[in-house]
Formats: structure tokens, C-alpha cells, sequence
């Protein structure tokens, strides 16, 4: 035993990257010393294995590293497939508003012109042969093309009113007939009446 | 060993390009897992320094320099947090308490078919946990992941001469380590193995 002996210590600081062989495995086979230091070396250079990552962690791992791809897509296909409603009620709205009809371009007129014209069918209305006109007037003057518009909407307003006003009143007497027997009934007992105890015991 | 990832795709995954950090992952992952699995000889514990390491890194992109390979900016960040990790635990959980424990190797080391093969290799693993943290990654770079003392030098960003200073000291006291475990071995095989951590 050469507990001294640090020759082949030397050897590792100088060539560690080296497999220790030939001469110094000869020598370690006679010296105690670096016999056990050459068994540590071999122990040491055995500490890395087979250190593979198996698949299933390394799927796992990268998944919660980096799934860049994977949840990249989702929200581009959940945009899209959100985005299909919002596109059709999109393309409607714009086809509506482009193909409306245009209203037709009026020349500007005075609030005067306004209110005159709706002033004189009413007028007239109340009071139709106030206004003749001369022979030899133009009717325009009399009545405006905005007064017969509201003339016929007058008619059109009557000619409802008067096929809704037969069902409104029978409506109305319905309702009112419950309130009316209410009122009818004596509030107090007439001598001699049942009570509606007795009546109901009957 | 995997292609060296192109600087290129490191450019384009600090500008956000979520395609490029997917392949700078797929690219890296196996030897920074296998690199995370030497230094820490757990599973769970290699999956945690993994992910934490490409949080940082990934997260630091733009401020690397395009100098070397990527993979030195992986294996340097997690190596750091390997040592971070055992500088905190020093106290906490002493490393001796494996020892010899068929938990010190399995289950992913190649344990030696051999009972004796198997207590020597045991037992330098325990002494190796038992060095400075520093010191532990240096040697473990070294015969567990077969850097060059220069590639040492350059993750633990120390001179090469100091790496040489450990890997010396560190021979010298994983043989002492070892051969006083190997001598109080009987003791401890006397534990039943539930009582092993």
C-alpha cells in the first residue's frame, strides 16, 4: 500500500478528458492508493446514464413551455367561427343601407310653406266653403298636394275607426258589466233576504 | 447531440414569433432535460428546473447576445438554478440521509448488475452531494454530462483554472466521502428500506 503515492491523481489534472490505461492501469493494479482512486474515477465517469426523456413528459413539457402552435390556432379558429354571425349581420346591414331607396331630392322649402300647408286643409275642412276658389284659379293654390295627403289620411283613420269602433264598444260594455252588477247589489240585507250563507247551504 | 439552434430563430422568437419559441424548445429540450436530470438525479425535480429555465431564458430573449450556441445559455441558466436550488436545500435536507438507498441511483440511472458495483456507485453519488454546490455541478458537468472543463468554465462563468482546483479537490474528497460511507455501509443496509427517504 503507497497511501503517498498521488501519481495517478496527477495524471487525472493533467489529461482528465482521458480514459486511464496501460501504464497507469498498470500501476493502479499495484498501488493501493491509486487503485482506489481509479475505482472512484470509474464510478464518477459512470454517474451519467441514459438520461432520455421519455415522450410522453417531453410532449408534456413542451406543451407547457411553448404550445405556441396548438393555442395559437384555437383562438383564430374560435374568431372565425364567431366572426360568421357578426359577418352575415354585417353584409346586411350594409346591403340595406345601400340598397334603399334613395329619397327623392325635394327643393328646400320655408317653414311657412310648412305650416300654411297644413294649416289650410284643416281650415278647410272645418269650414269647406269658406275658401271658394275664383273660376279661373288654379286648384294648387287651394289645396296643396301635402293637404290632400293628410285628407286622405283622415279618411283612412275614419274608415279604421269605424270598423274597430263596433268591436271597442261591445269590448268596453264587456268590462263594464261586471263593475255595473257590483254596483246593483245591495250593500246591505234586505229584511227578509237570505244570507248568502243560507243560500249556498241550500 | 442536436443541431445548434440558429441565432436566426432565436431572433424571431424574441420578436414574438410564437412559432420560432415552439421550435427553439423542440430543438433544446432533450439535452437541457437530460443535462437538469444529472444535476438533479430526479424526474419531477428536472421536469421543474426545465421549465423555469426556458421561463427565463425565453423570457430574456431579446437581451442575449448572438455570440456561441443558444444551448450554452440554456445549460448555463439551469445549471445556476441547479446550484441555487442546493444552496438553499444545504440545510434543510442533508444529502447524506440517501445514501445507499436503492432511491440514490434508480430509476433512471443504469444501476450495476453487481450488488458491489452498485454500493461504490451509490456511494459516490453521495459524496459528490455532499460537495459544494459549485464544486457538485462542476464535477457533475464533467462525468455526468462530459463537458470540458472549458464548457464548465463557461456555464459556471468561472476561470478554467478553478474548474481544474474542483474537479481536483473534488476527486480527492469524493474518495474520502465514498470509502467512510462504504465502511459504515452494514449500518445502514440495517435500515428497512421504507424508512429510506
Amino acid at each position: 500500500m503507497s497511501p503517498e503515492c498521488d501519481r495517478f491523481q496527477h495524471w487525472l489534472d493533467e489529461a482528465p478528458n482521458l480514459t486511464p490505461a496501460g501504464a497507469m492501469a498498470a500501476h493502479a493494479a499495484a498501488c493501493e492508493t491509486c487503485r482506489r482512486l481509479l475505482a472512484i474515477e470509474t464510478g464518477l465517469r459512470r454517474l451519467g446514464g441514459d438520461a432520455a426523456v421519455a415522450p410522453a413528459r417531453r410532449a408534456a413539457l413542451v406543451e407547457r413551455i411553448a404550445p405556441a402552435r396548438k393555442r395559437q390556432a384555437r383562438p383564430i379558429v374560435r374568431m372565425l367561427r364567431w366572426s360568421w354571425p357578426v359577418a352575415a349581420a354585417a353584409a346586411v346591414v350594409v346591403a340595406v343601407v345601400l340598397l334603399w331607396p334613395a329619397p327623392a331630392r325635394h327643393a328646400p322649402i320655408s317653414v311657412t310653406e310648412i305650416f300654411g300647408d297644413l294649416l289650410g286643409p284643416l281650415a278647410e275642412a272645418k269650414a269647406p266653403d269658406v275658401s271658394v276658389p275664383a273660376p279661373g284659379a288654379a286648384l294648387e293654390t287651394a289645396v296643396s298636394d301635402t293637404a290632400a295627403d293628410l285628407l286622405g289620411l283622415n279618411d283612412v283613420f275614419a274608415a279604421v275607426w269605424g270598423d274597430l269602433e263596433g268591436p271597442l264598444t261591445i269590448a268596453l260594455d264587456a268590462m263594464e258589466a261586471p263593475r255595473a252588477a257590483a254596483a246593483v247589489r245591495p250593500s246591505a240585507k234586505a229584511p227578509g233576504m237570505k244570507s248568502d250563507r243560507t243560500i249556498k247551504e241550500n | 447531440m442536436a443541431d445548434a439552434v440558429a441565432w436566426e430563430t432565436v431572433r424571431r422568437a424574441a420578436a414574438g414569433d410564437a412559432g420560432a419559441r415552439h421550435d427553439l424548445v423542440e430543438a433544446t429540450l432533450d439535452n437541457l432535460w437530460a443535462l437538469a436530470l444529472r444535476l438533479t438525479r430526479r424526474r419531477d425535480e428536472a421536469d421543474d428546473v426545465v421549465q423555469e429555465t426556458y421561463t427565463r431564458v425565453l423570457a430574456s430573449l431579446s437581451s442575449l447576445e448572438p455570440t456561441g450556441r443558444f444551448e450554452g445559455y440554456l445549460a448555463r441558466t439551469a445549471t445556476n438554478l441547479v446550484v441555487e436550488r442546493w444552496r438553499r436545500r444545504r440545510a434543510e435536507t442533508p444529502l447524506t440521509d440517501a445514501v445507499l438507498s436503492p432511491e440514490a441511483l434508480e430509476p433512471w440511472q443504469a444501476v450495476a448488475d453487481q450488488e458491489e458495483e452498485h454500493r461504490q456507485l451509490a456511494a459516490i453519488w453521495a459524496a459528490v452531494g455532499e460537495l459544494e454546490p459549485q464544486p457538485r455541478a462542476a464535477v457533475l458537468l464533467f462525468y455526468a454530462q462530459g463537458e470540458s472543463c472549458e464548457g464548465i468554465a463557461r456555464i459556471l462563468d468561472a476561470p478554467v483554472g478553478t474548474i481544474k482546483t474542483w474537479l481536483h479537490r473534488a476527486r480527492h474528497q469524493v474518495r474520502q466521502s465514498a470509502e467512510a460511507l462504504l465502511r459504515t455501509e452494514p449500518a445502514l443496509d440495517a435500515r428497512p428500506c421504507e424508512d429510506l427517504p
